[in-house]
Formats: C-alpha cells, structure tokens, sequence
C-alpha cells in the first residue's frame, strides 16, 4: 500500500492515520500538525523518510515570485529538501497551474459577485496567482503585506506596489523566524490606523485556510471570503462567525479529512507511477480528468442585506461654519468672541489642508424595497470665497481625492454639494477622476424646487384647479437655460398659460415648438422681457445667471404671487421680498429620507431633513443605480422626471419649502395669503373706481 | 486472550508481564521490543512460556521490523500500549515521536487486527498540566498549559485515543508518579522524586551545617499533592483491567493513585528526615528564579509544574471498577520507598 505523510506547519491537531480511497486506490495517509515547529518538522520528516512514499508539506510560506526575482523562506526551503528518499511535494505546482486557471473560470461566471469589487488580500505576495485574475476584472484590490508581515499600517493597491514590497523586503523576510505570532491577527477591535481600517471594510477577502484559520475572523461578517480549501471544520467556523459566502478554490474531494493542495498533489503524486515529481502536463490531465473547479458556498446568505453606503461632499459655508466641528464645539460656545477674529486666518489657513471625514447618515430606509443605505459624509475646507477663488484643477483634486477616501470607506457613489458642484465644468472632471460615479444632484434639487413651488401656490391658495391643470398664468424667467428649460416643460404640462422669458429670442422659439409638442393645450407666450407679464403671473421661476443684475421689478408682481428663485445668487434679493408681504418669495425645498434617519453631524437642517442633492445621492443608492446621474449644469428633463419616480417610491418627499431666511412655515404663508388678498381686493377698488 | 504489549521491558511492563503471565485467561502474549533492547527482553522473559518477542519500534510506520511477524496481528484481541518516552527534560520533538507518533502508529495497528476487542493505554496523571483544581476522570481538554514536554506529548496521545473510533473496549489508565516497588524498594528509573532524593542525597554531607540553619526555604506550595504510586501496585492494577470482563465498548479513564497521597509538604518532611535534614520547610512562592536555581542543582526544571500546581485527581471511576485496590495509601508504602532510595544513595 502507497503511503503518504501529511504535515500541516501551521495547525495544531489534524492527526490522521487512516487508508483512504483515492481514484480505486487505497492509500494510507498519515498526518501530524506541527505548529511551526521547525524542529518537530524535521524530525518528522527524518522519521519518516524512505518508509513513505510522499510527504505533502503544507502551511509553509511558497515560494514569492515578483518581477527580477523570486524568493523563498529559508526555513521553507531547507524543510522541501530536507527528506533524503521520499518525495517531498508542497502544492506550489498544482496551485500554479490549477489556481489561475479555476479562478477565472470562476470570475467568468459569477461576474457578480467578483468583479468591479472592493477585494482585500491578506498576504498577496503569497497568492500572486489570484491577484492577475482578480485584477483583470477590474476588482479595487488592497494588500495588506505590509501590515501581515511587518506590521507597517499601510496597503498596497497595485501588483507594482506589491513588486516593489517584495524587492525592499525580501532580505527581511528571510531572516525573519516562522512564529504563530507572525501571523496578524487582524482583529477588529483593535484601534487600527485608517489604510487598515479600509482594508477591514473590503467586500472580498481572500487568503489561505491555513493562516485566515489563525486570525479573529470578526472582520469578516457579512463579507464574502475566497481561500484555497477549506475544511468541513473550517466552515463551521466561518459560519459562526457569520461570513456570508465562501469560494473554496478546491472542492470537497471526499478522500481525506483535511485536503490541501499538498495533500492533493501528493495524491497525484502517490497515484502516478513516475518516481520523479510530476510535470505540467501530468497536473493539467488529473484537473481535467477530475473535472476540478472552485465552489461557492453560501453560508450565512443574507439577500441584499448589505448595506449600500454612500458619500456626499460638503463644506463650510461661511465662515462661523469653520468651527462647526464636532471636537471644537465646547470651545465654539464659550468663547466666541475669541474666535471672530480668527475668522479670517482660519478660512485662508483651513482651505490649506485636504478635506476631512465628517461624520454619518444611518438608517435611511428605502420604501420600496426596505433596503438600507449608510451615508457618509465629507468635508471639503474651502468656505465658498475659497473655492471660487481657486484655481478649479485644485479644487478638483481635493474633490477626487475625497471621492478616492469614500471608495476606501466602501461608498459606492458619491454626491457633491453646495459650491463643489458650481466648479469649473460642474462635476465632469471630477466624475472622470472619480473611482465611483458622482452625481450633482441637481436632476433632485429641480424636482423638489417645482415640488416647492407647486406646495407654495397650493398654500397660497391663489388658482384654481380643474382637470390636473392649474387654471392661471406661470413665468418662467431664464427659461433657456438648463433648469429653466426642464421647469418650463413640467410647468406647461399642468399650467393653463405659461409665459417664457429668456434674453435670446432664437432659443425661445425653439423651446416653444419643443414645449409645444409636450403639452399640446398649454398656451404658450414668449417674452424676452418679464415686465408686461408679471401683474398677471400666479407663479414665477426665475432661474438666470445674471449674478445680482435685477431680473423683474418685484413692485410689478401680482399680489399673492409665488416666486420661486432657483438662482444661486439670488435674483430676488432679501431687501425686494421685505417690500412685497403679499408676495411669497420661496428658494427651494428641502426633502426628508424615509425611515429611522439619524445624522451624526450638523448639517444645518433638523431632523431627516437633508439637501435634495444629498437626497439624490441616497436615492441611487437605495435603487442600486450606482451610475453618474446628473453632471454639468445642464440637467435634463428626463433624468428629472426619473428621479422624481424615483423619489416617490422611494420615500423621499418634501420637507419643508425654504425661503430667504429659512424655513417658511404654515403661519407665514396664512399672513402672506391675508396681504395678498387684502392688495387684491384694493386693487380691485381701484379699478372699480 | 491474546495480548499485544508494548514497553514491556519498561520499569512498569517489567512488572506487568510475569502477573500476566500468571493469568490463566491470557494465552500468548507478544511483546513489541525495538531491537536494540530485544536481546535483554528474551533474556528477561526466558522462563516466561507465554511471551514472545517481536522486534519492532512503534515510532515506525509499520511497527513490525519484519513483515512475516504481522501474521500474528490476526490472532491479537488485547492491546496494552505501555511504552511512553518519559524524561522530564526530554525535548519536545523526541516525546512527540515517541510518545504521540506511536499512539498514532499503534492506532493504525489496533485498525489492522480482525479480533482486536480491547485497548489498554498507559497515560499519565501529568496530562493535567498546569490546571489547579478538581481534574474528573472523563476530562481531558480543560485548557490547561504544560511545562514539559513529556506531559504535552502525553496529553496529545490521549487525544489521539479519545479520537479513535473503533467501538472496541478502551480502558486509559492514568497513572500516577511511578515509584519503587513497594515490598522492596527497587527502582529502576530515575523519575521526578528521584532525582529530588538524590539532590538531597548530596546535600546531606552537609547535613552539620544544615543543622545549624534555622529553616530550609524550597521552591514548593504547601497545598500540592505528590501523587506517588508504587510499580508492583500499578503493575496489579492494569493486570487486573487487563482480564476484567466488562465489555463495554466505551471509553473508560482511571486515575491509578493511592488512597491518599503525601502534600508535598509531608513528602518533603519525610524526605528530609529519610537522608538527616530534617528543618523547618518555608516555602518559596512560584518566580522567575525557580528555573534557573533548580537546573544549578541538578533538578530539571519541568519539576516545578509538579512542585506547584494544585491538582486534585478525582477517582470515582477507579474506585468503582477496582474495589480491591482502594486499600493503599502512602502510609503503607513511604517507609520502603525511602528506604529503597537511602539505599542506593544514602551515606553508609
């Protein structure tokens, strides 16, 4: 009878003395663990050297291949040679000639699962193989080399990074002693430095059973994890450690009770007649006569549980907003005749630095398909003046950086806010940068300003409604324009008169017939002038870039006409909407995320209010559209009325509708409607009279 | 029944193979003997008409040196694995092979005998490690830590036996530290209090001074027990498991120690009294310095595990299956051990 001796380095008790069936052979298989007991090892080896046929050597480090080199632990090397007659096989070939080969085969048909993932190798160097497979499909990869053998808290990205690691590393290595204690743990209740800390947060892990075995498994909860083999024991564990899915790259071969790719290979071996190693070849005809191939095993599957995390950008927007910070609020309360002067050197000092972490939304809860997403918010330091001030490339730099911090984190889309969407081309740069979509937001901040508007002139009580159509007169003022154009669209499908207001009188006409074909009924006016239209206009939109330039005479306005100011500055100033009580002068509304929503930060805004390009981003991420929506100023009508779908099944709806200074509420529209209606009925005297 | 032995020209198979001999139920009994000591076997059991000698190493995958011996394997229903390396300052990789890579060989054996019925192990009461404390008879694992490797290997073998699944009789008998024969005093190996009673044997030159010394201050914790348990009483025993004729198929674990045992306070009085040192006993909490201090006189320093954990073995198992034996106690037996070893070190 052919006998085998396995000996596992890494592990403590697989003791195994039993004859199995391999291929209608019997085989006596023996197997010890040694437990990096170099001594223990080669004493067994000794022991059993020429009574053996094979010996499989399993759990030593293989042999590190980088380009211009490869290298081999000493104690590695000197334990594969170490036996006189027995063959001493090690699995190093069947994994180089079995591993690439299934893995791709793997990631071929289970694309979802493997690619365009965030993938975190424990030791890369010794998996080189999955790494060319796991890269070629476009998988995020983070190696923790560094932090696996030296305890370095940084990650490696790229097989070049990892090339240079080896080259650096490789004298240190060899002098360094295999220990169980070499082994990180990587536990994640330590306070690790943020690389690892990203590391930790990967979707994928991957390693070898016998060294994740030695590990606090609690980091992998919830994740998928890709090893070697993995024993019915090994399992168990994962299991109760709540591991989601396993890849075993070898399967279940029923011979033995702990196979590994040296056990496997000594099999081969011990089954072929040849008395010198087997080649290529003879591997390549056993995996395909076997039929071998990786096997996923769900083991605590838990269907699109996981979280969807998100990131959105924002900054200060003046500059008290410089202090806001969490850490600096007990200072901010006492002393704040302190800080005033220090105003101005901190905006130009903060600016100086890259953005931060801010701080998080949870439990944000879809409607419609109950899934969960998880914000994460960052923070530029620019005030607004900075940012403008800045030459663009800078400040996209900043933003793809952030964007690049939030993909670590694990967001899979990322929204920016405020001034750091009005920068130079208004996100495209920075989308292209970007490892994960960006969105502006405007597509969502446009559907919740026309939900605003039409809230305003349902309070203010002014027109009728009859058929789905509002029975009075809207203005769009800057209708060309990206916003504009969209407003006005939506605005002629359920207004009785619409007039539309531009400086150019070409691209009015365009977007008459355009509008025209839209909302056949609707009548249509064009103006490149607001003024002989305005005493008769029940809501106006005014969306123009003319940066303070006055657009209308506020003196003209219907009384209890709503006006609603999409521009940023505003075109209405707060002075003119002082002058007309009966006039409401709205600026946007702001929306509310469905479910149980908890922000750990300050956002200006109370409760599960947020900005709707906030809102925007969360509801890509709750519909799984991890796509860049909405780019560049111009925003289009489609994306607007999908958003808008998506907003309603989904949960986000309107808050509050925002004015000038803040939030205008129920009592103010009553006094604005009471103005108005007393202006109105003066002014009907005057015309009686 | 036919019995296949290992260790059978230990200090304890010495013992054992003449009672078996004697045992009207035992028809043969083959003894596996590693070569070198198989000369010293056939002159030991000469007059022994039921033993046989086959040469053999257990630490070798096959066990038997020649292939026609594995015949015999058909006709083994017993198998008494007695043969342990047992130094306490033997390194780790030579207990392993011997001690767990047997267990294992041996195992793979028992698998290969048709009519195999029983298997009797010899295992130690060190396997207990490090663990202070009541230690049941069906424990094993309780996380204890070992000093030695002698204890560890040992305590690994047994795992190996609790592992094995043959659904044959297994009876594992933990012994106690083997001492002298208790009629006679003899003894052959040099064991833990041995090699503490040849230390004082040395130190008794100077048993004037020592007089004049008002305390002796030793590296112990007063609450510790010694576990001694004389070779012909241990011999008794597993002979008397050995025939017993309960087959049940479960495992079964003895704790093979006296009625009572000496505190190691007691042990020491005595022991000082046996070679004239007799002086107040102080105590020396268990430090860092132990180790050095006892490999300076001559101790190995895996002794402290013994001298200082707090183990008490429960026995119920045994007391339930040999009633006869539960008379010793080390009051019937510390005069001859003493004098047994003031014998052959003692100043005459």
């Amino acid at each position: 009878m052919k006998h085998i001796l396995s000996l596992a380095f890494t592990l403590t008790h697989p003791y195994f003395d039993d004859v199995i069936e391999f291929q209608g052979e019997k085989i006596r298989l023996t197997q010890y663990g040694t437990n990096f007991d170099v001594e223990l090892t080669k004493r067994l080896i000794e022991q059993y050297d020429g009574h053996v046929d094979v010996i499989a050597l399993s759990g030593l480090p293989p042999v590190i291949k980088f380009k211009g080199g490869e290298f081999i632990h000493p104690t590695s090397l000197e334990l594969k040679h170490h036996a006189k007659e027995s063959l001493i096989v090690d699995g190093q070939m069947l994994k180089d000639v079995y591993l690439p080969w299934a893995m791709r085969q793997f990631v071929l048909k289970n694309q979802s699962i493997l690619s365009k993932k965030r993938i975190g190798i424990y030791s890369a160097s010794f998996q080189v193989n999955l790494l060319e497979v796991l890269e070629e499909f476009q998988n995020q990869i983070l190696m923790a080399d560094p932090f696996y053998f030296l305890r370095l808290p940084f990650v490696l990205t790229s097989s070049e990074q990892l090339n240079l690691f080896m080259k650096l590393g490789g004298n240190l290595f060899r002098k360094m002693k295999l220990k169980r204690s070499q082994v990180a743990d990587f536990s994640p209740k330590k306070n690790y430095p943020r690389a690892l800390q990203n590391f930790l947060n990967c979707d994928i892990f991957v390693g070898a059973m016998n060294t994740v075995n030695l590990m606090d498994l609690d980091h992998l909860k919830d994740k998928i994890l890709i090893v070697d083999f993995a024993t019915p024991e090994f399992e168990v564990k994962l299991r109760a450690h709540g591991v989601a899915k396993v890849v075993t790259c070898l399967p279940h071969l029923d011979v033995g009770p702990c196979m590994n790719y040296a056990m496997f290979e000594a099999l081969l071996q011990a089954k072929s007649p040849k008395t010198a190693h087997l080649d290529e070849n003879d591997l390549l005809g056993w995996i395909q006569r076997l039929q071998l191939g990786p096997e996923l095993l769900e083991l605590n599957d838990k269907e699109d549980s996981e979280k969807t995390k998100f990131a959105f950008i924002i900054h200060p927007l003046n500059k008290k907003h410089l202090f806001y910070h969490p850490k600096l609020k007990w200072f901010t309360k006492n002393f704040p005749q302190v800080l005033e002067p220090l105003e101005n050197t901190a905006e130009d000092l903060i600016s100086m630095l890259p953005g931060i972490f801010y701080g998080r939304i949870h439990g944000v809860k879809s409607e419609k398909n109950g899934k969960e997403v998880e914000g994460l918010i960052y923070s530029a330091t620019e005030t607004p003046r900075k940012i403008m001030e800045k030459d663009p490339e800078v400040v996209y730099r900043r933003l793809v950086r952030l964007a690049e911090q939030a993909s670590l984190a694990g967001a899979r889309i990322i929204g920016l806010g405020a001034y750091t969407k009005i920068v130079g081309d208004a996100g495209i740069t920075v989308a292209r940068r970007s490892p994960i979509p960006v969105t502006t937001g405007n597509s969502l901040s446009a559907a919740s300003t026309l939900w605003a508007a039409k809230v305003a002139v349902f309070k203010m009580g002014m027109v009728q409604e009859k058929d789905e159509v509002m029975q009075g007169v809207c203005m769009v003022v800057g209708a060309t324009g990206s916003i504009g154009a969209v407003s006005a669209k939506l605005l002629a499908q359920k207004w009785k008169k619409i007039i539309l207001v531009a400086p150019r009188a070409y691209k009015l006409l365009e977007l008459k017939s355009e509008i025209a074909q839209l909302a056949p009924h609707a009548e249509i006016l064009v103006a490149t002038d607001p003024t002989p239209y305005l005493s008769e206009c029940h809501l106006v939109i005014t969306t123009t870039s003319s940066r303070g330039e006055k657009v209308l005479d506020i003196d003209l306005v219907r009384p209890g006409c709503v006006i609603c100011d999409v521009s940023r500055p505003f075109d209405i100033t707060e002075e003119e909407a002082l002058k007309r009580p009966d006039v409401m002068v709205i600026a946007s509304g702001e929306v509310e995320l469905p479910g149980t929503v908890k922000i750990t930060v300050n956002l200006g805004l109370h409760g599960n209010v947020v900005y709707a390009c906030l809102a925007e981003t969360a509801l890509l991420a709750m519909e799984g559209k991890l796509e860049s929506f909405t780019l560049s100023r111009n925003i289009n009508y489609e994306k607007v009325i999908e958003i808008d779908r998506l907003a309603r099944e989904h949960g986000v709806r309107l808050s509050h509708i925002m004015g000038h200074q803040g939030i205008i509420s129920d009592e103010e529209f009553e006094l604005c409607r009471g103005h108005a209606l007393e202006a109105l009925s003066k002014k009907s005297d005057i015309i009686r009279t | 029944m036919h019995i296949l032995l290992t260790g059978g020209t230990g200090f304890l198979g010495e013992s054992l193979i003449p009672m078996l001999q004697h045992e009207s139920r035992i028809e043969k009994i083959y003894l596996v003997v590693r070569p070198q000591s198989a000369n010293r076997a056939q002159f030991l059991y000469r007059q022994h008409s039921k033993v046989s000698v086959i040469r053999g190493d257990i630490t070798l995958p096959q066990i038997f040196l020649h292939e026609s011996d594995r015949k015999i394997l058909s006709e083994v229903t017993t198998l008494v694995h007695l043969a342990a390396y047992y130094d306490l300052s033997g390194n780790y990789s030579d207990c392993f092979i011997n001690n767990v890579v047997g267990t294992q060989n041996i195992l793979f054996l028992a698998r290969q005998c048709p009519r195999l019925d029983a298997l009797h192990y010899a295992s130690s009461i060190a396997i207990v490690g490090e663990h202070d404390g009541l230690f049941h008879e069906n424990e094993l694992n309780k996380g204890q830590s070992f000093q030695d490797a002698y204890a560890k290997s040992k305590f690994e073998a047994e795992e190996l036996i609790h592992s094995f699944k043959l659904g044959i009789k297994t009876r594992l008998y933990r012994l106690g530290i083997l001492v002298g024969n208790r009629q006679t005093g003899a003894f052959k190996e040099k064991n833990g209090p041995y090699y503490f009673l040849e230390f004082l044997s040395k130190l008794s030159l100077f048993s004037q001074t020592i007089q004049k010394i008002p305390f002796l201050a030793l590296p112990f914790a007063k609450k510790s027990l010694f576990p001694l348990a004389p070779v012909d009483w241990v011999a008794e025993v597993l002979a008397s498991g050995i025939v017993m004729q309960d087959g049940t198929g479960a495992l079964k674990t003895y704790h093979v120690i006296p009625r009572r045992s000496p505190s190691m306070i007691e042990f020491l009085n005595d022991a000082l009294e046996t070679f004239g040192l007799k002086r107040p006993l102080v105590a020396i909490p268990k430090n860092a310095l132990n180790n050095f201090a006892m490999k300076k006189v001559g101790l190995p320093p895996e002794f402290s595990t013994y001298v200082y954990t707090k183990t008490e073995w429960q026995r119920a198992q045994f007391e339930q299956d040999f009633p006869q034996f539960q008379a010793l106690s080390y009051d019937d037996f510390k005069k001859v051990f003493f004098a047994g070893a003031l014998e052959k070190w003692g100043r005459k």
